[in-house]
């Protein structure tokens, strides 16, 4: 049985914008994988163990993304937590794009290379972006069932189901779905692994493969940029706020009388 | 040289000062100034907060005309009272919070930065780390774009946990941590000491410029010409141990080593100058578990004895039941913990250790035999490299003191006169009998006490740190006899009572032990000959 | 148009199943397309065989461009005893109306469910023109595949320029499945919307964690998908006089062509409560609360000033909250007329959630935490040390 884990590398600081030129200020942010990302991981891995503990069908972790040739971090970080192999679709012609041309080729890819998984797993977003939006793309691409903000996941293999509990706006679910399948996973109760110092000497003898536009599709031009519908027209700083009146606290009593009259004068607190 | 004279400072008018007067008014608004993180509470009369060296030198002449003994105060995080005061003024340097400059010393071709007392260990690292000094960009310009440019990431290599301590108050503590392992202790790294002395006039001591005379004394003129020669003292401290207790001496002592670590007895530290160093800029941190303490001992044995090229950042140590109380924890919270389960029956050595991609599957197999030869495995290991893994396992570490002492404050609503007893010794790490023989005799007689407790801290430097918890008044006498019998033990294989929490004013019971009444004398001669109507921070050290 | 490759299909009926329009059929093990496909591409997501395709074009010629017309807003709903619009619905409304009105177009909604057929009203007083009302027992439970495949059949007859969502869990679900079948761009998460001089949408959100705000255009592609965050507009006054019309589309459901089910659900968060992003008063605590006991504090002073405790993410993260309570980027956005941020540092993360409440009050003890740049109010201190003098005082106020 395979499970793909689409991962994502994303900046683990805070990245700034130059107010003067415009450009992005990347400089001392380490890269990280995406910690939603590694909730999916740490779930495909739990059902891994899961199957070799009850001597069921063999589990294949395979982890795929698309990015930069930096990219390669975030999938040796996978392969230390337990992952067996790696995809990177890595070339220019990937470069630049949105959702739409991103879960495109991670879709071809798949089709391509792993057509026979059983099930996908995502992060429920991305902490740079912020979209969502991948998962449920390569879903419908793959014309598959996705299942969002997963918390838990129960494998039914005998039956070719999936049964996961979902956070809900003001609670959760519990869903049942035919496999193959998407599952996006929010963080839920998960401690993240560590991995032994063997795992990642050991993971520095796994293999990744590195996929090219050329290799997936002779209509390149439906990936990255020019794939892309959506373009960034400009990027800006946000408008920011300017702070008020700070009091040090040498004498908090007064401090805080101080702090009454303010919520008085905006008739927060009643006047005596 | 061993003549040194003092310098002159014109101070400002008393009133300029910011004050807060009566002991009334201190404790409804200020009373955290007289308390510290050992939470022994005291009082005062004054509060200064000097914004200059000016001031100080106001408020130190003032009080002294007026008898009025000055209490030094940093960033109150210490653990031993040093600065808790039992009467008279607080001196807060909180207030000098300014890097002053940074420099390139073209000799030694290292980077050092210039500050004023009052400026964090969090704040002077990020600056150095993130090479960003907004204020020094306007008068040093062109050095800040020589280290700018420089590709190495620097840093100030001392962690004495609590970052939020003032750099002055480190170097008058002498201040380390887990890092002091590879890095030393606050010493090593002070560059340069400004102080005011009792008589309100200025020391600037450069480190290599003023030795004691072969005799050990040193002779001090001040801007009215009167000379006065003082005895260092001569008793000997073993080098090979870290150490935290006593004033630092040795034959023809540098100066400024006098003022490193003399717990504000001396004088009051204005300005000093600090090395900075390269930060490693790979490190892995590997949790390593062995079935016994024994086997952990033998390991760190090994690392730091008999393969020279394994040179960790630090070596820290968690005991069997450190790790049965974590675990307690962890099942009741586990995110709190924030771990994978933790081993059953096992003790855990932390260590942090600098790589390059290319020779780490070297470092492993180096690591791996040597884990096989005690019984434990890197298969079984906790491996973190990314900084935010790093920082779970401290956070990890950091634990077990936190969870100590909410045992602790919970045993108090029953009985609220008991506290935790945490000791601090250190044995010399040489012979290497030291640790196993130490740890057996800490072993036997907490078995014997049957008194609750954890063992933990900075294994590498034999410097293990033993929290006895106390269930009532009967079992906290008990753990204050046991407590001076590891004192004992420690000091007869050339140990210290204190390795890095000072002495202050509650560890001078343990002190006596290290120090007889002769050595006591010989520290009080030099606090005399600097501060004869003994001025500053008394009740540290020694009783006066 | 639907193409159907004769060999390829098995005549499994699949296609015939899950078309929610009943147009396709198989006739003789083979599939036939009906005068009445929508293009929704229902079909085509769960034929096993790939025999079924819509060539959807990647750019469209300006004069196809501009045969698309009109703004449309999903009326996403929540049972609250019974069916009702979701406030953020009634947001974009309001806001798809001034963008319908810039473009003197119509302002569409499409109302999806088992039976909230009265609903339409409040919608068209709301500013809708038209109402697409689609009623099936099995549209009463949101399901990804059966409202992708209704919306999808639509947006694709009535061509509409412009479609936002509510970026709720169910939007951010749904929109993204029905911009990838439509082979359209979509933005997450907007702050901003606006008309162009090209008559184009621009769309900007925050990137970055909020650090960066990014302005977004789909120009070569129609319809343009944005889901939109809740609580960054005004809902509107409502006009019960507005008249508008009422489409009913009517839709074949079958089990078969929604494969997901929905086993047990729970609400775990209780009614009485006043949800964060509905509160008008704010105490919300970070880290430096330090123990969860403390919470009891917070509490406290929420009474006093009859507001609802909020909190960051780091007590989420410790378990002592529960995420309907969190403020900022992975939790809730909310502009409360008074916040008051007791212990949290101001990450940006948790700023961008909640800077645009009325007035900011911070108390922290680092006086160079981020969170004093927003605050209207701060004061430097512990808050272990300040909320019981502040409990007190506001008591002793009481008294008087």
């Amino acid at each position: 049985m395979k499970i793909i884990v689409c991962i994502k590398q994303v900046p683990a600081g805070e990245v700034k914008i130059n107010p003067e030129t415009g450009t992005l200020i990347r400089e001392g942010v380490q890269s990280i994988l995406n910690p939603f990302c590694e909730y999916a991981l740490d779930e495909a891995i739990r059902i891994k163990k899961e199957q070799e503990e009850r001597g069921g069908e063999e589990v294949e972790v395979i982890v795929l993304t698309m990015g930069p040739p930096q990219a390669r971090s975030a999938l040796l970080r996978c392969l230390e937590l337990g992952a067996d192999r790696a995809i990177l679709l890595c070339d220019r012609k990937f470069a630049g794009a949105d959702t739409l041309a991103t879960s495109l080729a991670l879709s071809e890819a798949i089709q391509k290379f792993e057509e026979d998984f059983t099930l996908i797993f995502t992060g429920k977003q991305a902490i740079d972006g912020d979209t969502a939006q991948v998962g449920p793309e390569l879903a419908e691409h793959l014309g598959i069932p996705q299942i969002t903000y997963v918390t838990s996941t129960n494998l039914i293999p005998e039956r070719r189901r999936i049964q996961v509990e979902r956070e809900t706006e003001n609670g959760y679910e519990i869903v049942e779905c035919k496999l193959p399948a998407l599952v996006s996973v929010s963080s839920g109760s998960n401690i993240l692994r560590i991995p032994s110092f063997k795992e990642i000497i050991n993971a520095r003898r796994k293999v990744i493969k590195n996929v090219i536009a050329d290799d997936l599709s002779k209509d390149t031009s439906r990936f990255g940029l020019s794939g892309s519908p959506t373009q960034v027209a400009k990027i800006f700083p946000p408008k920011s706020r300017t702070g008020g009146q700070k009091i040090e606290s040498d004498d908090p009593e007064a401090a805080v009388s101080r702090l009454i009259e303010f919520l008085q004068e905006n008739v927060f607190v009643d006047k005596e | 040289m061993d003549f040194i004279r003092t310098g002159y400072s014109p101070g400002v008018t008393f009133e300029k000062v910011r004050k807060i007067e009566g002991k009334e008014n201190i404790e409804s608004m200020f009373s955290s100034y007289t308390i510290d993180e050992s939470k022994l509470k005291g009082y005062a009369e004054w509060l200064f907060f000097p914004k200059n060296e000016e001031e100080i030198v106001t408020v130190v002449q003032e009080m002294e005309k007026r008898g009025v003994p000055i209490t030094i105060s940093a960033a109150r995080t210490g653990i031993v009272g040093g600065c808790v005061p039992f009467g008279g003024a607080i001196l807060s340097l909180e207030k000098l919070n300014a890097i002053l400059g940074l420099g390139f010393d073209e000799k030694t071709k290292q980077w050092y930065v210039r500050s004023q007392p009052g400026v964090s260990l969090k704040e002077l690292n990020e600056k150095v780390i993130q090479k960003k000094f907004p204020e020094l960009e306007e008068k040093q310009k062109e050095l800040l774009d020589k280290f700018s440019q420089d590709e190495k990431t620097y840093w100030y290599p001392v962690d004495p946990t609590e970052k939020t301590a003032h750099l002055g108050g480190t170097v008058a503590t002498n201040a380390s941590g887990s890092l002091s392992y590879k890095y030393g202790a606050t010493r090593k790294w002070v560059r340069k000491v400004r102080l005011v002395l009792a008589n309100g006039e200025i020391l600037d001591i450069p480190r290599g410029k003023y030795h004691a005379s072969p005799e050990g004394t040193f002779t001090i003129q001040n801007t009215a010409g009167e000379t006065k020669t003082f005895s260092i003292p001569y008793y000997r401290i073993g080098t090979n141990v870290k150490n935290a207790a006593g004033l630092f001496t040795e034959p023809s002592m540098d100066l400024i080593d006098l003022f490193i670590g003399s717990e504000g007895i001396l004088g009051v530290i204005t300005e000093v100058e600090v090395w900075i160093t390269e930060k490693p800029e790979n490190v892995i941190a590997v949790t390593t578990f062995f079935p016994t303490e024994m086997d952990a001992a033998s390991f760190v044995n090994d690392i730091r004895l008999k393969d020279s090229s394994l040179k960790t950042e630090f070596l820290e140590y968690l005991c069997p039941d450190s790790l049965k109380l974590l675990r307690k924890k962890q099942i009741s919270d586990p995110p709190l913990v924030n771990m994978p389960p933790i081993p059953k029956n096992v003790a855990a050595i932390i260590f942090e250790i600098s790589y390059n991609e290319d020779s780490l599957p070297e470092l492993y197999e180096r690591l791996e035999t040597i884990a096989i030869k005690n019984n434990s495995s890197m298969d079984q290991t906790w491996a973190c490299y990314e900084d935010r893994e790093i920082d779970r396992i401290t956070a990890f570490r950091h634990l077990l003191p936190e969870t100590v002492n909410a045992i602790i404050a919970e045993r108090k609503q029953k009985n609220p006169t008991i506290h935790k007893l945490g000791t601090d010794m250190a044995v010399p790490i040489i012979p290497e009998t030291n640790l196993a023989g130490i740890l057996s005799f800490y072993r036997e007689k907490l078995r014997e006490s049957n008194l609750e407790h954890v063992i933990f801290g900075h294994i590498g430097d034999n410097h293990l740190h033993i929290n006895i918890l106390p269930k009532d008044e009967k079992e906290l006498a008990k753990a204050k006899e046991l407590y001076k019998v590891f004192a004992k033990k420690a000091v007869s294989l050339g140990g210290t009572v204190s390795a890095e929490h000072g002495i202050g004013k509650i560890k001078k019971e343990y002190f006596n032990i290290m120090f007889d009444e002769d050595k006591r004398r010989q520290i009080i001669e030099v606090k005399q000959a600097l501060d004869p109507t003994g001025l500053f921070s008394i009740g540290n050290m020694v009783n006066i | 148009m639907l193409q159907i490759d004769l060999e390829a299909c098995n005549g499994c009926k699949l296609c015939e199943k899950t078309c929610p329009f009943a147009a396709i059929v198989v006739v003789n093990k083979k599939a036939k397309v009906l005068e009445n496909c929508t293009l929704c591409g229902a079909c085509v997501n769960v034929c096993p065989q790939h025999a079924l395709n819509i060539e959807r074009p990647a750019q469209l010629s300006p004069e196809e461009l501009t045969k698309y017309s009109g703004v449309c807003i999903f009326a996403e709903c929540e049972i609250k005893n019974e069916p009702q619009i979701k406030p953020v619905a009634l947001q974009i409304l309001e806001k798809g109306r001034i963008l319908a009105d810039k473009l003197e177009e119509d302002l569409s909604t499409i109302l999806l469910g088992a039976k909230n057929s009265q609903l339409t009203q409040t919608l068209i007083s709301h500013g809708a023109d038209k109402v697409y009302l689609c009623q099936h027992p099995l549209l009463e439970q949101y399901s990804t595949e059966g409202f992708t495949n209704i919306i999808a059949g639509v947006i694709m007859q009535e061509k509409f320029s412009i479609i936002l969502f509510g970026a709720t869990p169910t939007g951010r679900d749904l929109a993204p499945r029905i911009a990838a079948r439509l082979k359209v761009g979509l933005t997450a998460d907007c702050t901003g919307l606006d008309i162009n001089e090209d008559r184009q949408l621009v769309q900007t959100r925050p990137a970055f964690g909020g650090n960066i705000m990014a302005s977004i255009l789909s120009p070569y592609t129609r319809p343009q998908l944005a889901t939109v965050r809740p609580n960054v507009f005004p809902k509107g006054t409502p006009n019960p006089e507005r008249t508008g019309t009422i489409k009913e589309i009517p839709v074949k459901l079958n089990p078969k062509g929604i494969r997901t089910k929905i086993i047990d659900s729970a609400i775990t968060q209780k009614e009485e409560t006043i949800p964060i992003e509905e509160a008008d008063i704010l105490i919300s605590a970070g880290r430096g609360i330090q123990t969860k006991e403390n919470l009891e504090l917070i509490k406290e002073l929420a009474e006093e000033l009859n507001g609802t405790m909020s909190c960051s993410r780091s007590l989420v993260d410790l378990g002592w909250l529960p995420h309907s309570f969190q403020v900022g980027q992975s939790g809730k956005t909310v502009s409360p007329k008074l916040y008051i941020a007791l212990g949290i540092s101001g990450a940006i993360q948790h700023l961008v959630g909640m800077s645009s409440s009325d007035i900011i009050i911070a108390i922290n003890k680092d006086p160079d935490a981020p969170i004093f740049k927003v605050a209207d109010f701060g004061i430097v201190g512990d808050i272990l040390e300040i909320v019981p003098i502040l409990i007190k005082q506001l008591r002793e106020l009481k008294k008087n």
